[in-house]
């Protein structure tokens, strides 16, 4: 391994850590250009044995390319779709097939350098007659065989749904995979590592996950274009069996969530566990975004449930489950809410004054407009606001003197709750950073990173979007901090005080383990006790919330 | 971090007698799905029907507005340039004004073949109402009609429009706007044609 100026702590202690290989970075493939070309073809584009080739993209275009096919067979179906469109969806198939085709020559041609065939006496023929490429022949046929039989163009197009089936090249390894991670493992806990991520998930999971977000897409892209007035005249029954589909998957996928999630220790119990589960906002949204297609069912006939339709969009909110955004935005809004809290009260303060004066010195001239102070809290939000549409105005020049006055006000009052938001997020970062700068150093202590680590460093990573430079930057601060901590702590203080380097370095070093002393207790239980025990000064604890970045 | 898991109980395996419940109640709810499903898919096709109905006034009136002010045009109480008069003497009490829209409704409900048509949320004849109204089911697959009467130019707004009521004269040109209710009685708009 290499990293970029190793210290002696890092040689010492951090023996071939290849930072870029630990958070699954893209990584340049070692193949020798003197290798056979046929060899050299397949090590670049099949082999999935060579880390940071380019099967891996092959593999997801091949995908994405299947699953588009499959949309294009569906909107071949809507006549409305298809007609004003007939030469888009023709040349679409025309580069389906061809690039289906290329794979399937350079499958067969590369068939002897595969590992599954080269053992065979014809590796080639054991290829044509496996049954992937069985179903990838499959896939191309039907268009080869028109240009020589009259196919009736139905039949083309039932032949042609045989392209779906090359999509199992992606599903089986992931089975098998999954199979192999979670051998001897009970029916629920498979079903919880396939709809939770969980050490046992493996690829299954990923793409369980990335057909859920298709479905949340083309749900939502159809409760948009359903607005649109024309598309929902020709498009209404397409547009009905799409929601139902959508509905029966994620009804499916709510119940496979509400049964699992016992497994995990935090849902535990066969009726708390799976209340606590139902209550928590991702699996509440779960639910938001099927309960409108089970209560319009039922009660359209009652009662008038057409705008419950628009909370179908509630859907696109599932797709916060693979995002930790929210959760973050949520931590700091809960972390804030005092501030914030004060703010909006002074907001609201300012609004009813001014509403008020403005309704005091404008009312006389102007009755219609400011006819009472609720009609003029409208204008007061939309000057205070720094919107101004212009419809009401004050004409009086006290009125306009005032509104002068509130128009700077308002800048500074409405920019509050932003700048906290703001610097709160800013603050969260620093944190998370913090942390895992604590639990880097927890981790590189022992010299060697376990599976379990490695993954929790990828999953940091991902979530702080923090590059490869980055973390090895954390991981260089972390040497350099242990190591002056390992001198320093070696030294009297008396000796440290004699440089201001040193001193400086070993308040950096009291106030970081002060906050990890923070991260690791229970929240809030050191203030309370010191509360409850009377045994810091209220000095102290102030100090002690500057230190934790909570004063 | 990722999600904890308890550990596997060393008989594990396939599926216990709970799983097996609760994949019947998934395979119920699945089905379940789909007859909800189904049942939204009828009601939709019902609506189908509905603007088919409507498309089918349209291609008539469409037709019928190029060539009723002829002077031998074959459906006479749809004929223009007769002026709204007075009942035919010995009429019932309730026959339609020749020369007004009432007339002409009832003649197309009665002697043309949209009479044939049927409004299928409740398999009877398709029948005209003054608007759709989302507190009166009965107005489903309903169909009514509106005059579009342009404004002078400059004003704000092309045009105002107003229902086709059976006193409205018909001698002259007509913009006509065709709606049908859907299963909630809302409108939905079919199309717009000169008659």
């Amino acid at each position: 391994m290499e990293t970029k100026n190793p210290t002696p702590f890092r040689t010492q202690y951090i023996q071939n850590l290849n930072v870029a290989e630990l958070l699954g970075k893209e990584q340049k493939a070692e193949i020798s250009k003197d290798l056979p070309m046929r060899k050299w073809l397949h090590s670049w584009l099949l082999d999935p044995n060579i880390p940071g080739n380019k099967q891996k993209q092959v593999d997801k275009w091949l995908g994405i390319l299947i699953v588009l096919n499959l949309f294009s067979l569906v909107f071949e179906q809507v006549p409305a779709i298809f007609e004003p469109n007939k030469n888009l969806f023709h040349y679409f198939d025309v580069f389906s097939v061809i690039v289906f085709t290329i794979e399937y020559a350079l499958r067969f041609y590369l068939a002897p350098e595969d590992e599954e065939f080269k053992n065979k006496r014809n590796a080639r023929l054991g290829f044509v007659t496996s049954p992937f490429a069985i179903i990838d022949l499959l896939a191309i046929a039907p268009f080869y065989l028109q240009a020589f039989i009259p196919v009736d163009l139905r039949v083309l197009r039932a032949l042609r749904l045989l392209r779906i089936l090359k999509l199992v090249r992606i599903i089986v390894p992931a089975y098998q995979e999954f199979a192999k991670l979670n051998q001897g493992r009970t029916f629920r806990q498979k079903m919880h590592a396939l709809v939770f991520p969980t050490a046992y998930s493996g690829k299954l999971h990923e793409l369980f996950d990335t057909f859920i977000a298709i479905w949340v897409l083309l749900s939502v892209v159809s409760v948009i274009l359903e607005s649109v007035e024309s598309l929902h005249y020709i498009l209404n029954l397409q547009f009905i069996v799409l929601d139902s589909i959508a509905v029966a998957i994620f009804t499916l996928e709510y119940c496979m969530r509400m049964y699992s999630c016992v497994e995990d220790p935090k849902y535990e119990g066969a009726f708390f566990g799976r209340f606590k589960q139902a209550k928590s906002p991702s699996t509440f949204i779960d639910f938001l975004a099927i309960v409108p297609f089970y209560l319009e069912v039922f009660l359209h006939h009652v009662l008038d449930l057409r705008f419950l339709r628009i909370f179908r969009l509630a859907r696109l909110l599932k797709l916060t489950r693979n995002s930790d955004a929210t959760t973050v935005l949520f931590r700091v809004i809960a972390r804030e809410w005092p501030i914030m809290s004060a703010a909006s009260f002074i907001m609201g303060l300012l609004l009813i004054l001014t509403a008020s004066i403005g309704y005091l010195l404008e009312h006389e001239a102007q009755p219609e407009k400011f006819e009472n102070i609720p009609q003029s809290i409208y204008w007061a939000v939309i000057t205070l606001a720094s919107v101004g549409y212009g419809d009401i105005s004050p004409v009086t020049p006290w009125g306009r003197a005032m509104t002068s006055v509130l128009a700077l006000l308002g800048i500074g009052i409405f920019a509050i709750p932003a700048a906290l938001l703001a610097s709160a997020f800013s603050d969260e970062l620093i944190k998370d950073r913090d942390a895992l700068k604590a639990n880097l150093f927890q981790i590189l202590k022992d010299g060697k990173i376990e599976a379990k680590e490695t993954q929790f460093i990828r999953d940091e990573a991902k979530r702080l979007h923090l590059s490869v430079e980055e973390i090895n930057a954390l991981i260089d601060q972390v040497i350099k901090d242990k190591e002056i901590e390992d001198n320093l702590k070696a030294l009297p203080l008396h000796m440290i005080a004699q440089r201001p380097a040193h001193a400086i370095e070993y308040f950096k070093t009291c106030i970081s383990e002060i906050r990890q002393l923070d991260m690791l207790m229970e929240q809030g239980k050191f203030e309370e006790t010191a509360k409850e025990l009377d045994r810091l000064t209220e000095s102290e604890l102030q100090l002690w919330r500057q230190i934790q970045g909570k004063a | 971090m990722k999600s904890d898991e308890t550990q596997a109980p060393p008989h594990a395996g396939g599926p216990n007698s709970k799983d097996i419940v609760f994949l019947i109640f998934l395979g119920l709810m699945f089905l379940a799905v789909a007859v909800l499903g189904t049942m939204n898919f009828r009601e939709g096709q019902h609506e189908e029907d509905a603007k088919h109905n409507g498309e089918a006034w349209m291609a008539w009136l469409a037709e019928a507005g190029k060539q009723r002010m002829d002077e031998n045009y074959e459906h006479k109480p749809c004929a223009g340039g007769v002026k709204p008069g007075k009942p035919e003497e010995g009429a019932a009490a309730d026959a339609k004004i020749p020369g007004t829209w009432g007339a002409c409704l009832a003649y197309l409900q009665t002697k043309s073949e949209l009479k044939d048509l049927v409004n299928s949320f409740f398999n009877k004849p398709v029948h005209v109402v003054e608007k759709c109204d989302k507190t009166d089911l009965s107005t489903r697959g309903a169909i009514f009609f509106s005059n579009l009467v342009a404004t002078p130019a400059g004003s704000a707004i092309p045009m105002v429009v107003n229902p086709l009521t059976e006193a409205d004269a018909i001698d002259a040109k007509l913009q006509i706007r065709i709606t049908v209710c859907d299963k909630g009685g809302y409108p939905i708009k079919v199309g717009e044609v000169e008659f």
